[in-house]
């Protein structure tokens, strides 16, 4: 594009500008090609349009029941696809004829903007919903200290610059139809009388239909589901159309890609689309950089795009899915836009049918007249879409920020009573004359140069929205001086080099300033400003507007001496992400009533809703209704809130101050405010904090306290249990004289074995508690492993005698020695091996003692041939009062004995465990090191007779 | 801190993005060659931007809420 | 005729001094050695009164409680809860589990005859 032309391609316009004319020549593009009768067409897009409101109305009704289908990240996506117009629709494929690859930057620079989604867009979200932006000139008025002045500035700006490319919305839907339903060989329409015109119908249905979804509420951070719904509907559609016929070109007309390709790689100017710079053309790198960052911004700033991306947002969360799938979208309609180029030049041939309607006349020359229906219903929905979405935003700026501060300046407003209706009236007014308007400069300029480029210009005019919108959520230092200086000169050098220059080569100005300068002064001239040559136009104007604009701005911001509510403000919006709503500091002193308060938001809202946002406030503030609210500077802060969502915050600003008494801040105050908000801050992150860690300590001391509770309950009950043997056998016995001599005895041998129960398991509670606190005695000295063995061994011999049961003993000759508590390991031993006899089996009892000498340590082993430890129990076998066996022949025993011969082994660094079930009996095993657990012993100190106690 | 890991991931993904869409990287792709059929120069284009939108995926989605 | 009885513990020598003592009483004394064996014997034997111990092998006193009261052939079996846990909750949950009486161990002999005989006094015929 730009800088490069094809000759086969006959456009008037000079090599600098963007070539492509939209559906402009249709009489010979048409030459062969069949019609649809206008009957069939009408009534497709009015069914399209009814099904439209019929999903609007579906969605309006759900959100209504409380299940909106909105609030999804994939419906936020496609609704952000209200990027892709009428203009791209048809107009990607006529770039793409004339200039290859250069329909590309304009997506390029939406997807390069996504990735910065989360990060900025993010932030703006966050801004625009704490507090209640409505519109970018919303936006920008509350950053810059809630100035009246900035807001109109913006919203003319906003008016100027979308304007005509409602206009292009209108006449890509009136040329589409014009193409479907004009007869073979016919003349283009000529244009009629106004009312014969068929656009100005499909305007005025538009604003009838953006009327309905768009001001059904007044408070637009109420959002307009309907809407939302519609218009990610309108995507879908667009999307399946476009590829459809992408798909039939592609397969239908062609053999596939690669048929298409290759025919396309034989013709040379073809082929100068596909590779330009190896065909000796100049790729214009400069505009490409251009083209792709104006995109950047435009996918922010474009009133319709801050409308669905930002105001409509449901979730901020939603970004996370949306900022991939949203450039997925777009990558998927692109795909077929340069096989259909390519495939429109070599069907029709090059030159002879307007490549801008080739989506449709590829159908129509086929003869797949319901293919190329399809093909206009998806180009109407892309039009339709943009312009309802941009038609809403564009008359919610023009009510608050243009009309509104005019209207409150009237005596006879300010006696007025509820306005609520007012300022819908004055809303839909709005959208039908920004309707009006775009239909009267198709009207005007309809065939003319202007709106060839018109998509671009109007970029470029909201590119002038970014320094201060970015400098705003970024740079505290930015104020409103400067904004406005910047704003004014971006604008001012937009109108020269860009607006004016496309009006004069219109045709409809005679004038020769764009080739000479203005009187003839040459460093004047608009394209090439004090003599620069080297940037083709679009280039050179984004270059001179944002250089001024950024450049005022900034130097004004540093020049002067911001304003206390220009900085208060400032902070509000740099420091968004840093504060919770309660601890946001409130830049307001003064007095005001409770009254005033509620009747100014009756005013405004409605009585009815503004009673109910005030009896909220008191139920969240704790007061029992709202004539009880203390009236503080939160509670006229949140008035101020809730107003701004609907006549924006400069107007809510102008109210709130005509009913409070307020007195004026200073920079200081507005510094000591900050400074309470931050303590405020600090005090309560500290309180968490504190909170957090005793609620984790408390949970700590109560899962303690119910082990400990555990504990003494199973050792109450293994004292009580041998205590009630005890007591009921000595009470019988004192009860019964007479009792025979065998019972008494066997009675009181009972009473013997019971309480030598008792006696075992005090002492073993006390020794558990003991190793378990640390508190135990060890005396270490170097161990012969192998006698201890041997000397546990005869201990135990005679027990396993009674029991009829042998011990084997495998021990190696010697082993190292080894440093532990001799007591302690033979303790260890006793309780294994009585443990083992206990289980062995009445005949042929036997219990094993192994020890092996290992590299790291010793091992022994201890293993009975009884039944064995049911798996169930391997887990609990160690466990304080788990005993192993069952009810009736349970051996003796306190269930203590395990793990404290468990606590003794892991003393000395080593490990103790039951080795899993072999069918031959249990075999206990513990292991431990030679080098055991090093000692805290001082150096120099006995090595025999210390006592350990780690 | 996550959040911060993920913002500079993005910033360098876009700082990638420039690259990749912008000269002199794109005139790599600027050649008289077919590649399975297809010009490479457009392909190219239209494989570094999936490439691009699949990276920005892969990060958004495993980031935590 | 008789009045029988089913004491449930798994501690042999408590079994022991109560089959001793219930006898003495002039019962007819049946014993069980954990939950299952007492739920079987109840069903076996109809007992007007089972002394269940709480922490049984098998079947806890609670389980067997609650599934006495749910069997409609021995739902009025008379139970007399034993534990050795003389925690507050512990003795809540053995009544409502729809324990008659519930005694902690260790008891007093005499306080326990008093109570089967308070538990058995009504229905029984002529006392």
């Amino acid at each position: 594009m730009g800088s490069r032309k094809l000759a086969f391609i006959g456009r008037e316009a000079g090599g600098r500008h963007l070539p492509e004319l939209p559906f402009g020549r249709t009489a010979a593009a048409r030459r062969g090609l069949t019609m649809l009768s206008p009957a069939l067409v009408l009534g497709a897009s009015l069914a399209y349009l009814l099904l439209l409101f019929v999903v609007a109305w579906w969605a309006d009704a759900r959100s209504q029941q409380g299940r909106s289908v909105i609030g999804n990240a994939w419906v936020y996506a496609l609704s952000m696809a209200v990027y892709c117009t009428a203009w791209t629709y048809f107009g990607s494929v006529g770039r793409a004829a004339s200039g290859g690859v250069w329909f590309l930057p304009i997506y390029l620079g939406p997807t390069l903007a996504m990735v910065l989604a989360w990060t900025v867009l993010r932030k703006m979200i966050r801004i625009a919903h704490t507090y209640r932006i409505t519109s970018i000139a919303d936006f920008m008025a509350s950053r810059y200290g809630k100035s009246p002045l900035l807001a109109g500035l913006v919203t003319l700006i906003t008016v100027v610059g979308i304007v005509p490319y409602i206009a292009l919305q209108l006449k890509a839907v009136s040329s589409g139809y014009a193409l479907l339903t004009t007869p073979l060989g016919a003349p283009s329409t000529g244009r009629g009388s106004w009312w014969l015109d068929g656009t100005l119908y499909v305007a005025l249905a538009l604003a009838g239909f953006t009327m309905i979804f768009g001001t059904r509420h007044l408070d637009s951070t109420e959002r307009h589901e309907g809407m939302v719904a519609a218009i990610a509907f309108e995507s879908v559609v667009k999307l399946v159309a476009f590829v459809a016929v992408g798909v039939f070109v592609t397969w239908g007309l062609f053999g596939g890609p690669g048929d298409l390709f290759a025919r396309a790689m034989a013709v040379p100017e073809l082929k100068a689309l596909l590779s330009p710079a190896q065909q000796g053309t100049r790729f214009a790198y400069a505009q490409w950089f251009a083209l792709t960052m104006l995109s950047m911004l435009s996918v922010i700033f474009l009133p319709r795009q801050f409308q669905v991306m930002v105001i409509e947002n449901v979730d901020e969360q939603h970004l996370k899915r949306a900022a991939w799938v949203f450039p997925a979208y777009l990558l998927a309609i692109n795909v077929f836009v340069l096989p259909i180029a390519l495939g429109g030049l070599l069907y029709f041939g090059a030159g002879a049918a307007n490549a801008d309607t080739f989506v449709l006349s590829l159908p129509l020359a086929a003869g797949h007249n319901g293919l190329a229906l399809v093909a206009f219903v998806g180009g109407l929905s892309a039009a339709t879409g943009m312009i309802i979405v941009e038609a809403i935003a564009v008359s919610t700026m023009v009510c608050n920020d243009l009309v509104m501060p005019m209207l409150l300046r009237l005596r006879r407003f300010s006696q007025r009573g509820d306005v609520t209706g007012l300022l819908l009236a004055i809303r839909r007014a709005a959208i039908v004359g920004v309707l009006l308007l775009g239909y009267l400069y198709f009207h005007l300029a309809g065939e003319a140069y202007a709106l060839v480029s018109i998509g671009l210009i109007s970029f470029a005019a909201v590119a002038q929205f970014a320094p201060a919108m970015l400098g705003g959520m970024y740079w505290k230092g930015g104020a409103r001086a400067g904004a406005l200086a910047g704003l004014l000169a971006g604008f001012a050098l937009w109108v020269y080099t860009l607006m004016l220059p496309s009006i004069a080569k219109s045709g409809w100005w005679q004038t020769d300033f764009v080739a000479r300068g203005p009187f003839g002064i040459e460093l004047l001239r608009p394209e090439q400003l004090l003599g620069l040559t080297s940037l083709d136009y679009l280039t050179h104007s984004l270059f001179w507007s944002l250089l001024a604009n950024v450049g005022l701005y900034v130097m004004v911001s540093l020049l002067r001496t911001p304003k206390a509510r220009e900085t208060s403000q400032a902070l509000l919006f740099v420091d968004v992400f840093d504060r919770t709503q309660a601890s946001r500091p409130v830049f307001w002193r003064g007095r005001a009533k409770v009254g005033d308060l509620l009747a100014l938001t009756g005013r405004f809202l409605g009585e009815a809703r503004a009673a109910k946002l005030f009896d909220d406030y008191a139920r969240a503030r704790g007061a029992p209704d709202a004539s009880r609210i203390e009236p503080d500077a939160r509670l006229v802060q949140f008035v101020e809130t809730e107003l701004a969502g609907a006549i924006g915050s400069a107007s809510a600003r102008v109210m709130v101050a005509s009913v409070v008494e307020e007195d004026k801040l200073d920079m200081d105050d507005v510094l000591r405010i900050l400074d309470e908000a931050s303590q405020l801050r600090a005090y309560s992150k500290a309180l968490e904090n504190a909170t957090a860690e005793l609620r984790a300590a408390n949970q700590r001391l109560e899962s303690l306290d119910r082990l400990k509770d555990d504990f003494m309950s199973s050792v109450t009950h293994e004292l009580r249990t041998p205590l009630t043997s005890i007591r009921a056998l000595a009470e019988l016995m004192v009860d019964d004289p007479d009792m025979p001599a065998g019972q008494r005895q066997q009675f009181l041998g009972i009473v013997v074995g019971e309480t030598e129960r008792l006696t075992r398991l005090v002492n073993q509670v006390l020794d558990m508690a003991k190793i378990e606190s640390g508190h135990a005695e060890w005396h270490n000295s170097e161990v012969d492993l192998v006698a201890l063995l041997k000397q546990a061994g005869e201990t135990v011999h005679e027990l396993l005698r009674e029991r009829g049961a042998e011990l084997v003993m495998q021990l190696p000759a010697r082993v190292p020695m080894l440093r532990a508590d001799p007591d302690r390991l033979m303790q260890v031993l006793m309780n294994l091996l009585s443990n083992a006899a206990k289980f062995v089996p009445a005949q042929g009892g036997r219990v094993e003692l192994r020890l092996y000498a290992g590299a790291e340590g010793a091992t022994v082993e201890v293993q009975d041939n009884g039944d064995g430890v049911p798996a169930a129990q391997h887990a609990l076998i160690f466990e304080k009062f788990r005993q192993g066996g069952d009810a009736w022949n349970r051996p003796q025993g306190t269930g203590l004995g395990l793990p404290i011969c468990r606590q003794i082994v892991e003393h000395f660094g080593g490990r103790m465990e039951l080795r899993p079930d072999t069918g031959q009996g249990a075999c206990f095993v513990f292991t431990l090191p030679w080098n055991s657990r090093p000692e805290p012993a001082p150096p120099g100190a006995s090595m025999a007779a210390d006592g350990d106690r780690a | 801190m996550r959040s911060g890991l993920l913002r500079q991931r993005l910033l360098g993904l876009f700082a990638l993005g420039l690259l990749l869409f912008n000269f002199p990287l794109m005139a790599v792709w600027d050649r008289d060659v077919l590649l399975f059929g297809l010009p490479l120069f457009p392909s190219a284009l239209f494989f570094a931007w999936a490439l691009l939108i699949a990276a920005l995926a892969w990060l958004l989605e495993r980031a935590p809420d | 005729m008789t009045i029988k009885i089913l004491i449930a513990d798994d501690e042999p020598n408590i079994l022991i001094s109560l089959e001793y003592l219930m006898k003495r009483e002039g019962y007819e004394v049946h014993i069980a050695r954990d939950g299952q064996e007492a739920l079987d014997v109840v069903r076996r034997e109809r007992p007007r009164l089972v002394l269940l111990d709480v922490m049984m092998p098998r079947k806890s006193g609670f389980e067997v409680c609650q599934e006495l009261r749910a069997d409609d052939a021995v739902k009025d079996t008379l139970v007399l809860m034993l534990t050795a846990k003389g925690r507050d909750t512990d003795v809540a949950k053995g009544l409502a589990m729809g324990a008659d009486a519930y005694v902690t161990k260790p008891f007093s002999t005499k306080d326990l005859v008093q109570k089967v005989r308070e538990l058995l006094a009504p229905t029984t015929p002529g006392a």
